[in-house]
């Protein structure tokens, strides 16, 4: 089953939309290719795909690293611009995946008040929104350490305080929990989680862990090849095993188990779970009944 | 606080940037405008003078400010293995034939006690500028650092240099890295430079091209987050300390007339 999503009507709720857009590597190859994406303010959004499905270069786009070579990105239902392009910083921040690229500065105070200063504020605003940035992540603990001295969590913390600590609408998260001990991954989880219960962010995460997605995304976009070949509701995505393996992705852990018990039995229930507490409920209140 | 560990590098930077970072003493406390109009001085010092007692004195009295900044001896002294290369491998062609006291010969090669002087005085003012620096950069944050430099240099060339310095550890970073592979499979830096050249050549080569490409990340995350080419340091410089910069200032005079003057120790010409 091959499906390429383009051209989407856009959404026009989104803060950011990518437009039919493509990116071409000076190889020639495509990163990106007719892509179309938008994100909200309060939802999640997972960009789901294998290894060089384009999530990274889709992050890329989003912030305006990169300038797609067909296409438009739009924010606010405003085409991009060349000139505006180089402020799509203020409205989308990236966490990069690997947090060593981001945090450049000697301290985690300094490195988080980087964005703000760009921002214009004084430095003692930009060390203010610092302080407060690292206190919503709950790493107050970080603030006078050195990123060289400090684990993998500790300086995803300190790069996601980086980010929130210039107030962007969107935030775009590249691999969030990749690298990361399960601790520290359901750390990171929860502080995403407890982003979006504030509905000022629109977050976008990229991630080929399906568990994770599953338990965490309003939306699910699926890539392939540089293209969306899917977008819909979490549990409609991690229920079409076609796509998955179209996607070279496997199902989640919990939709595994699912079709095993149900194969088993010969039953099934609707709604199907996708996340653990899911699976749990449904055994323990649809299941026997 | 226990005395943390150098990683290994020569010199460690993260080491540096922790004492400049989180360390508190006399030195910390300086107006750094004085710090480096010192290292100016101290580096006009070494060059003018000419009496070797003068520049092992100038040495010693770099290494008493060193411990006054309660910086690390121990890794200062492993940090001279560089400078100590850098100078002996310069030396061993200047101390041939130079006037004075033949010692021996090696070959028709005859070395004197005036090329032991000059090897002496070289090593010297080596160690002192890289003691004296050390102090600098240990006992100065970075932010200070990046306010002088913008303040000091016109802009690009104050950008260059402040993140050249941060190049500098992610290069010295990926090549720790580097080591840490070859000892884990049982070689060694000594004994693989000598015993395959080329092969580590290509991964010394390969390791700065690993620096640039992650140095790019980097770029790429900090335009991510507004950098366009101006870094505004978040926090300004301390006020101006008028007593210290005087100091400084009465220094830079007192050498001067030292040298005019041909003060013991300051005539005749730098070697």
């Amino acid at each position: 089953m091959t499906r390429t999503i383009c051209c989407a009507p856009e959404d026009p709720a989104s803060v950011v939309h990518i437009d039919c857009a493509s990116h071409v590597y000076p190889d020639g190859s495509y990163g990106m290719h007719a892509m179309c994406f938008s994100v909200r303010r309060g939802e999640v959004v997972a960009v789901c795909g294998g290894n060089g499905s384009g999530k990274s270069t889709l992050i890329e786009h989003l912030n305006g690293t990169l300038v797609p070579a067909e296409g438009r990105v739009q924010v606010h239902g405003e085409t991009v611009d060349d000139v505006h392009r180089r402020e799509l910083w203020r409205t989308v921040g990236v966490v990069f995946q690997d947090a060593d690229s981001q945090l450049f500065a000697p301290t985690v105070l300094e490195d988080v008040a980087f964005g703000p200063t760009n921002l214009g504020l004084v430095p003692d605003e930009a060390r203010v929104a610092a302080v407060e940035a690292l206190e919503a992540v709950g790493a107050s603990a970080l603030t006078h350490k050195i990123p060289a001295y400090m684990s993998g969590g500790e300086k995803r913390l300190a790069a996601i305080a980086g980010v929130l600590a210039m107030k962007p609408e969107v935030i775009a998260f590249d691999e969030p929990t990749s690298d990361l001990d399960p601790v520290n991954a359901a750390r990171v989880e929860a502080l995403i989680i407890g982003l979006r219960g504030q509905e000022r962010y629109g977050i976008v995460l990229t991630t080929h862990d399906m568990d994770f997605a599953a338990r965490i995304a309003d939306r699910v976009t699926v890539l392939r090849h540089g293209s969306v070949i899917a977008e819909g509701p979490p549990r409609e995505m991690f229920y079409d095993a076609d796509l998955l393996a179209d996607a070279g992705l496997l199902e989640p852990r919990v939709v595994r188990l699912w079709r095993e018990l149900c194969r088993r039995t010969g039953r099934d229930l609707e709604p199907r779970p996708i996340t653990e507490i899911e699976f749990v409920s449904a055994l323990a209140g649809g299941w026997e009944g | 606080m226990p005395a943390p560990r150098s990683s290994g590098h020569i010199p460690d930077p993260n080491l540096i940037t922790l004492y400049a970072e989180r360390r508190d003493s006399v030195l910390h406390r300086l107006d750094p405008r004085a710090k480096v109009g010192a290292l100016a001085w101290l580096v006009l010092f070494v060059t003018l003078a000419q009496s070797i007692p003068l520049l092992v004195l100038a040495w010693a009295s770099t290494v008493v400010v060193y411990r006054a900044g309660r910086l690390p001896l121990r890794e200062l002294l492993r940090w001279y293995v560089i400078p100590a290369i850098f100078v002996l491998s310069l030396v061993v062609f200047l101390i041939w034939e130079e006037h004075g006291t033949p010692l021996f010969q090696v070959g028709g090669l005859v070395l004197t006690t005036g090329g032991l002087e000059l090897a002496l005085s070289l090593l010297a003012r080596a160690f002192t500028t890289v003691t004296f620096s050390l102090v600098v950069l240990m006992t100065t944050r970075y932010v200070h650092l990046a306010g002088l430099a913008g303040a000091i240099l016109p802009a690009p060339i104050d950008q260059v240099f402040l993140l050249s310095y941060r190049f500098l550890f992610t290069t010295l970073e990926l090549i720790d890295g580097l080591l840490l592979a070859i000892r884990a499979r049982g070689g060694g830096l000594v004994s693989g430079v000598l015993g395959r050249t080329r092969l580590f050549a290509g991964v010394f080569a390969l390791s700065f091209v690993r620096a640039y490409d992650r140095a790019e990340r980097v770029g790429q995350a900090m335009t991510a987050r507004g950098y366009s080419g101006r870094f505004a340091p978040s926090e300004p410089l301390p006020a101006r300390s008028a007593a210290q910069l005087g100091v400084i200032a009465l220094a830079f005079v007192a050498l001067a007339l030292a040298v005019v003057g041909g003060v013991p120790g300051f005539e005749g010409g730098v070697h």
